[in-house]
């Protein structure tokens, strides 16, 4: 059963990726300027030199064939604006970003999660008013905002994912731990005069489980494109810093390879969220 | 007294200090020199390069048989010791310096540039600096007279033929690197995309100093790949890299006042700001909108009734003049001084445009048909200095009852307008100019791509579009240089009577050079602060 | 009484935006090119800009483009969002399926494209007024996936729900159990999302105009306005280039999130 519960996700998965793949390269084709050079500038260079650099026209599905016969055989082809194997680029970039994922959003949901946590436990104003005012400023401020400030303090571009993730994952888990917290059984336990740390870990925490994995999913999914302004403003060199530079060339292969990478962790985030809500529904 | 006060003082103090240690003294060797490139350099090979982190590389990393002093604008002996042009400009001979080494060890003799020429002019290779070799159909040849002496021949007479020398690195035949070795002053050590890249002293070099030391004298070169100019600026200030290109008036005028010794104002660079109409007979625009644009007497009064003095002071900071031509002020040899600079002139607009069948409607300047007249200016969208530029022009046509649209959009969208589709009415481009206006001719002949008012013309539609085309041809081949000279000049004044292009501005050179570095001679020309990179040291000595 | 001074504070501001060419003391293109980059004085509360202009009226007059703005793109997005969530609630499981697929292929793909592609048609010569239009649709519509999720999810949950359960039963109309009873119960996730895409839009905006698309020169929204970050070295030198405005923005946004429930949620 759970084999096949996982086996029907993996397959969405594959097909979603290959569908967001297939739009990305229709898209990057009828967007405007495919193919134009900033070479058409230079008045050094001769009209037919210019036109000898520029792309083959090609038809997408042809190319999308080509494209995915390539994956299969390990060859992502090469960047036509940066001149490399995309394979390389994957190679050197994608650590970097999901470094900048695990440690930025990481840090976001285990300080959401702890503060939300301490404010369930002692129901003290202050408790509250801390995160919620922090949380509620640092809503207020644009990611790329957010990453020059902390540029300008002299931080890593990861704690401003951080700053991206926590006002959102405190605001959801606060809600999660304070609906399992007013639970009759739970109550019960404060009636009886049950510690509060042992009412959070035997009666709040496990009821809210899922919910909780379902909110580290979202910050996940919410952390991924948060990364794109982050990179760029703080000249980190990972692989959403990529993203915006090849949808301004028109790197057509760089974009499609970009374009699934982005869908994969936005499934993977989103298919945590559902298996967790599944969970849920399942036990209640 | 707060210590943002204190810091100027702070900041002066080091500079005078490092100015003092630079007083006198022989200069320390060894050290790593550490600036910034805005862009991973797109190949390692010199014969391939276009974009400008790979132009620093291969400048950095290449030999060629002559060099140009940029402060001097001469060209000057490197490979080669002597040349001779010969047959009116269509070949010229080398005669090669003896004893010189490629950084692998192996000599370098006539074999090896007729290698490199050949490498270059392989059509499979699609070098560009083939192009500016081969003005017409024909082949690029080299011919090896002896172990020292090589003839290279071009299709068609170049007027500045040794000069197109500069940047061509000459490569090893024998190599079997990719790129091959080289004879430039550092050899790449390390690349790692998306960081740095590092380049290693080439210990074979072949210059040496007035007291016969080994150039270079630093040890190495450490290119740090940062696209955010404030990120650049910041690590200039605590001192972790040491040269800052093509500054900001802004930033500037910040380090002026913080560290004065560390930034310097080089006076006029070759590049210009312009705008221009769309002229092309098959735009899709409005008809009426096109006869303005092609009228002479409208792109006076627009010329007239922009304040170039107010675009200087506000948007430059005063480190700008008015452009009246393509040729700016530091540009000597070319200059025409005979013109006169674009006054600002709103009244003797609104007459142009009168005597042209405009006339005032309220506040509106209509057309004779009654139509008002307004348009767009399409430009970069990211440059602060253009919207700025743009908002002032606006401000400053709507005086004479123009409204103005300023468009701002992504480079290849812009491209595409002003290239293929001729989807625009009024562009406002830069350009970053070489000195020699053979690089010019793509833009002033009417048959060009680059001839940006209405390219591509089969034959010239107009009398001073065909005596540009006369003129350009003249001055390409001819040899004499007061010939040339004199034919650039009629291309300036009929460029300056006809307007295809309104000039702005030519911005300054604004550079920044760390006070710890010794002899640093910036100048206008690119690689404006580390042209004479061999002789660069840091003032305390260092042992090597 | 916390919930009726946000309200106030934030009409004031509004209205000081809405207001702001009979309130701010200078045009927001007026050039005063003879006093360029000035200081806070009498004449200019904020000092001026680059090009002479009054920062303070510039943003008065950004306030009112962006609370109009920003908010507006984010009913768009959530008004996108719950139609899709309510359709796909009673079409079935077929349609879910394919409208998740459409908003994570959303998710994944470079809207930047989309945008390149909606300014390639659109004229040159696009009014102001036109333009900020265009710039609100586009960046509501463009911006649904999100909040589609979390409201897809919570109508999913209150469809389950005993009382909608009942309400079916006793034989009640789809239309009538969506006004009266799954908006009122979805109401706070509405919310907290409007509240939640606020803060993305007034930057969106600002993107958008590098794209030739956003608020264009000269008039002024904090979108444009937060560029000045670009310089971010200058910042220390200069707070009152920025800090009123980032004041301004924390300010609106923490008004936005006490409205809802009457105390900071």
């Amino acid at each position: 059963m759970a084999l096949r519960f996982l086996a029907k996700h993996a397959v969405r998965l594959v097909l979603t990726v290959l569908i967001a793949g297939l739009l990305g390269a229709a898209l990057v084709r009828i967007a405007p300027a495919f193919g134009v050079s900033e070479q058409e500038l230079d008045p050094r260079l001769s009209r037919e030199f210019v036109q000898g650099q520029r792309p083959e026209p090609v038809g997408i599905l042809r190319y999308y064939g080509q494209f995915l016969y390539g994956v299969a055989h390990g060859d992502f082809g090469e960047s036509p604006s940066l001149q490399r194997p995309i394979g390389e680029l994957l190679r050197e970039r994608l650590p970097v970003s999901l470094e900048n994922l695990a440690f930025g959003a990481g840090a976001g949901i285990v300080l959401g999660f702890l503060c939300a946590m301490v404010a369930v436990v002692f129901r003290s104003p202050l408790a509250r008013a801390v995160p919620v005012a922090s949380s509620t400023v640092l809503l207020s401020l644009p990611s790329a905002a957010l990453g020059l400030l902390f540029l300008l303090a002299g931080w890593p571009p990861a704690m401003a994912l951080t700053a991206v993730v926590f006002p959102r994952v405190y605001r959801y888990s606060a809600a999660v731990l304070a609906r399992s917290a007013d639970a009759s059984h739970v109550l019960a336990a404060r009636a009886r005069g049950v510690s509060p740390g042992r009412i959070l870990c035997v009666h709040v925490l496990p009821g809210a489980a899922p919910q909780l994995l379902a909110i580290v999913g979202m910050a996940i999914s919410l952390g991924f494109p948060a990364l794109v302004p982050i990179e760029a403003v703080c000249d980190s060199p990972g692989v959403m810093q990529l993203a915006l530079k090849a949808a301004m060339a028109r790197d057509l292969p760089l974009l499609v390879v970009l374009t699934m990478v982005a869908s994969v962790v936005v499934l993977i985030g989103n298919a945590a969220a559902d298996i967790s809500s599944d969970v849920l529904r399942r036990e209640s | 007294m707060s210590i943002r006060r204190l810091f100027p003082l702070l900041a002066l103090a080091v500079v005078l200090c490092a100015a003092a240690a630079t007083v006198g003294g022989p200069p320390g060797t060894g050290g790593e020199l550490r600036f910034a490139v805005r862009a991973e350099p797109k190949t390692l090979d010199p014969h391939v390069v276009v974009d400008e982190p790979s132009q620093v590389v291969a400048y950095l990393t290449g030999g060629g048989l002559v060099r140009e002093n940029r402060l001097t604008q001469e060209l000057e002996p490197a490979l080669a010791t002597h040349w001779r042009v010969l047959e009116g400009g269509a070949a010229i001979e080398f005669t090669l310096r003896q004893g010189v080494r490629f950084s692998d060890g192996a000599p370098f003799t006539a074999e090896d540039v007729a290698f490199t020429i050949r490498r270059v002019a392989d059509p499979a290779l699609h070098s560009p600096l083939a192009e500016t070799l081969r003005s017409g159909s024909g082949a690029i040849r080299a011919e090896v007279k002896s172990p020292t002496v090589v003839v290279v021949r071009v299709p068609n007479r170049i007027a500045n033929l040794a000069g197109m020398f500069d940047g061509i690195a000459m490569v090893s035949s024998k190599s079997k690197t990719n790129p091959p070795a080289g004879l430039g002053p550092f050899v790449i050590a390390e690349y790692k995309p998306a960081s740095h890249l590092l380049l290693r002293r080439n210990a074979n070099y072949w210059k040496k100093d007035a007291a016969g030391r080994p150039l270079p004298y630093l040890d190495s070169i450490r290119l740090d790949i940062l696209a955010n100019r404030e990120l650049e600026m910041m690590r200039f200030r605590k001192g972790e890299i040491h040269l800052l290109n093509g500054l900001e008036a802004e930033s500037f005028d910040r380090f002026a006042k913080e560290t004065p010794g560390a930034v310097r104002d080089l006076g006029p660079s070759l590049d210009s700001e312009q705008i221009w109409f769309n002229q092309v007979p098959t735009a899709p625009i409005p008809a009426y909108k096109r006869e303005w644009f092609r009228n002479v007497e409208f792109r006076r009064a627009i010329s007239a009734a922009i304040n170039r003095a107010d675009l200087c002071r506000l948007v430059y900071r005063g480190h700008a003049s008015p452009a009246d031509g393509p040729v700016s002020p530091g540009n000597h040899a070319w200059i025409n001084t005979k013109l006169k600079p674009a006054a600002y002139a709103p009244q003797a607009a609104r007459e142009r445009l009168a005597k042209a069948g405009f006339r005032m409607q309220g506040a509106t300047l209509v057309d004779s048909g009654g139509r008002p007249v307004e348009f767009s200016l399409v430009t970069n969208a990211g440059s602060k200095i253009r919207e700025r530029t743009a908002a002032l022009i606006q401000q400053d046509l709507a005086k004479i009852g123009i409204k103005l649209n300023v468009v701002p959009m992504d480079f290849p969208s812009l491209i595409e307008r002003i290239m293929r589709t001729y989807q625009y009415e009024a562009c406002m481009l830069g350009q970053i100019a070489d000195p020699d206006p053979n690089e010019m001719m793509n833009v002033w002949r009417s048959s060009a791509a680059n001839h940006q008012w209405n390219p591509n013309q089969k034959k010239p539609e107009t009398t001073w579009e065909a005596e540009l085309d006369r003129l350009m041809d003249e001055q390409a081949s001819a040899v004499d240089p007061k010939k040339r000279k004199a034919a650039y000049d009629r291309v300036q004044e009929i460029a300056a009577d006809q307007l295809p292009f309104i000039y702005l501005v030519h911005k300054n050179a604004l550079v920044g050079v760390s006070p710890s570095l010794w002899n640093t001679k910036p100048a206008v020309l690119r690689p404006q602060t580390f042209w004479n990179v061999d002789t660069l040291a840091f003032n305390a000595p260092r042992g090597r | 009484m916390l919930r009726w001074s946000a309200v106030a504070a934030l009409l004031a501001i509004l209205a000081a935006g809405l207001f702001a060419n009979w309130i701010a003391p200078h045009g927001y293109a007026d050039q005063d090119r003879e006093s360029p980059n000035l200081s806070p004085s009498r004449q200019y509360p904020l000092g001026t800009d680059e090009l002479g202009r009054d920062r303070f009226s510039r943003l008065l007059y950004g306030t009112r483009v962006s609370l109009l703005l920003a908010p507006a793109a984010a009913a768009i997005s959530i008004a996108v969002a719950v139609a899709l969530g309510g359709f796909t609630a009673y079409a079935g499981a077929g349609w879910a399926r394919a409208s998740s697929l459409v908003t994570d292929l959303m998710l994944s793909l470079p809207t930047i494209l989309i945008l390149l592609t909606v300014r390639a048609m659109l004229p040159l010569n696009v009014s102001a007024l036109a333009s900020i239009v265009i710039t609100c649709v586009l960046i509501g519509a463009l911006n649904y996936p999100p909040a589609a999720r979390v409201i897809g999810a919570g109508v999913d949950a209150l469809l389950k729900s005993d009382f909608i359960l009942q309400a079916r039963a006793t034989g009640q109309s789809p239309g009538r159990i969506l006004i009266r009873q799954l908006m009122p119960g979805i109401r706070p996730v509405l919310i907290a999302q409007f509240w939640l895409l606020v803060p993305v839009f007034v930057m969106a905006e600002a993107n958008l105009s590098l794209l030739g698309l956003g608020v264009s020169e000269p008039m002024p929204s904090w979108g444009n306005l937060l560029r000045e970050l670009e310089n971010y070295s200058a910042i220390p030198e200069r707070p009152w280039v920025l800090a009123p405005l980032g004041v301004l923005m924390v300010t609106v946004l923490c008004l936005y999130a006490i409205l809802p429930s009457g105390e900071p949620a």
